[in-house]
């Protein structure tokens, strides 16, 4: 059966590429306008000519430097030996499909966010809800927990982010307190806190992801570039700098200066959307997920892919990947309901998990790598070690 | 009216060139080199990496313990 019609069906008002540019129409009718039109035919011709002799350029630049596959570096290291992994909790208490979750910096709290509209806090050790909010809209695809742990952020259909202080008294009522701070034009695909509470990064279907002020909700900085929606993003570790990367519908994964608003790194490998991009744990890499059943590892220094996980008994998409600590396994939740654990270094698959009952559709390893937790359309969340 | 669009055809190609341009002259490594050292990163971290070397369950929170310990 064709994939195509599996992975359409899960992006809400996805649309496949902002306005194309409109086709140059011609108008006769006055002479000076006629050469004027010539002029610029002319200019952007020439331009048309210098951006694929770049393309090439950068293509053959990046093959030179092309000398080894990493798999062939990784040959002496040690295999991998059998893992036995396991749902350790499942924490149920969701009424739809588990869209995104994310961890508390106390290695133990947990926030998800589901498409009936509500947000839950966890206590993923005795799976314990703390807190619950119900969101104005429905499809919440985007959660955060903040690095104090005392706030959540959250959005989707609204086209915002929120972020709501966690109250330590559990009868008060969330909402009251609620912050709207990003607005898109679009849906809410994926937010962040940076190294504070005080800054939020976001990525919109609208193509764009923007820095945001929490305190007076002001736009930072814009990040234009993606061709499509931005479906998700990841901030780099915090010793290697001011960097981040997203991945869209226009199968590109880019790599962003926070500072200046540019694009810094572009990496166009993927045959479909990218759902779910994470940075390497020494910041030198990063890993993508994607609808064409490949996870990819692209090394930043040597700006270029250097990885694919893929087998040809796997067809469905990956929605999400994170690595462990030492950065030694990546682990991919698809939408054949499985995870699937590779050796980063070699390649290959160590493990596959079972347990979910519809799709994977959230993945992340807890601060201290001792767990990961992975959400589901089948609306629950189960933690493994 | 067609020179808008004109117009706009040639910023977005301008841009283009521009980002292009930037992108090509970043300075690169070598594979070999940047994979070696993905691969020491991993190495040197390996044995903190509870996920890979796996911790006792009497420290993991989430494994269960042996025994159960009433107080």
């Amino acid at each position: 059966f064709p994939k195509q019609t599996f992975s359409l069906c899960c992006k809400p008002f996805r649309c496949r590429s902002l306005p194309a540019r409109r086709k140059y129409m011609r108008s006769p009718l006055v002479p000076e306008m006629a050469t004027q039109e010539v002029q610029l035919n002319e200019t952007l011709s020439h331009l048309k000519t210098e951006s694929d002799t770049l393309k090439t350029k950068l293509e053959e630049e990046r093959a030179k430097l092309h000398d080894v596959e990493l798999h062939q570096v990784a040959e002496k290291v040690d295999g991998l030996g059998q893992f036995v992994m396991k749902t350790r909790r499942t924490l149920k208490g969701h009424g739809n499909k588990v869209l995104c979750m994310d961890w508390c910096k106390d290695k133990r709290r947990i926030v998800s966010s589901s498409q009936d509209g509500k947000v839950i806090v966890w206590d993923a050790f005795t799976t314990n809800k703390e807190h619950a909010v119900t969101m104005p809209c429905t499809w919440v695809m985007a959660c955060a927990y903040a690095p104090s742990g005392c706030a959540v952020a959250c959005g989707g259909l609204d086209n915002k982010c929120s972020v709501y202080p966690l109250s330590l008294d559990k009868n008060e009522n969330l909402a009251a307190k609620k912050k709207s701070v990003a607005m898109h034009t679009n849906y809410l695909s994926a937010c962040s806190f940076t190294n504070s509470d005080m800054q939020i990064l976001t990525s919109s279907g609208d193509g764009t992801c923007a820095l945001w002020d929490v305190e007076s909700g002001q736009l930072l900085q814009s990040f234009h570039g993606h061709a499509a929606d931005v479906l998700c993003l990841d901030l780099a570790p915090s010793e290697t700098g001011n960097t981040f990367v997203s991945g869209g519908c226009d199968k590109k994964a880019n790599v962003w200066d926070m500072r200046s608003g540019q694009c810094i790194q572009s990496f166009e490998t993927h045959e479909s959307d990218i759902n779910s991009v994470r940075y390497y744990p020494s910041g030198d890499a990063f890993a993508s997920g994607s609808d064409d059943a490949t996870c990819r590892l692209y090394d930043l220094r040597a700006d270029r892919e250097v990885a694919i996980y893929s087998k040809e008994s796997i067809i469905f998409g990956v929605s999400s990947v994170d690595f462990s600590l030492s950065g030694r396994l990546l682990f991919g939740g698809y939408n054949d309901y499985t995870i699937n654990v590779w050796d980063v270094l070699k390649g290959t698959r160590v493990s596959i998990l079972f347990g979910h009952e519809n799709r994977v559709s959230t993945l992340r390893v807890s601060p201290d790598g001792t767990a990961f937790c992975s959400g589901s359309w089948d609306h629950t969340l189960r933690t493994w070690a | 009216m067609s020179n808008n669009n004109a117009n706009n055809n040639l910023i977005i190609a301008q841009r283009t060139v521009k980002q292009l341009r930037l992108e090509a002259s970043i300075r690169r490594i070598k594979v070999s080199q940047a994979a070696a050292e993905l691969r020491n990163f991993c190495l040197q971290n390996a044995s903190k990496d509870p996920l890979l070397v796996g911790v006792p369950s009497s420290d993991n929170p989430f494994r269960p313990p042996n025994s159960c310990s009433l107080f």
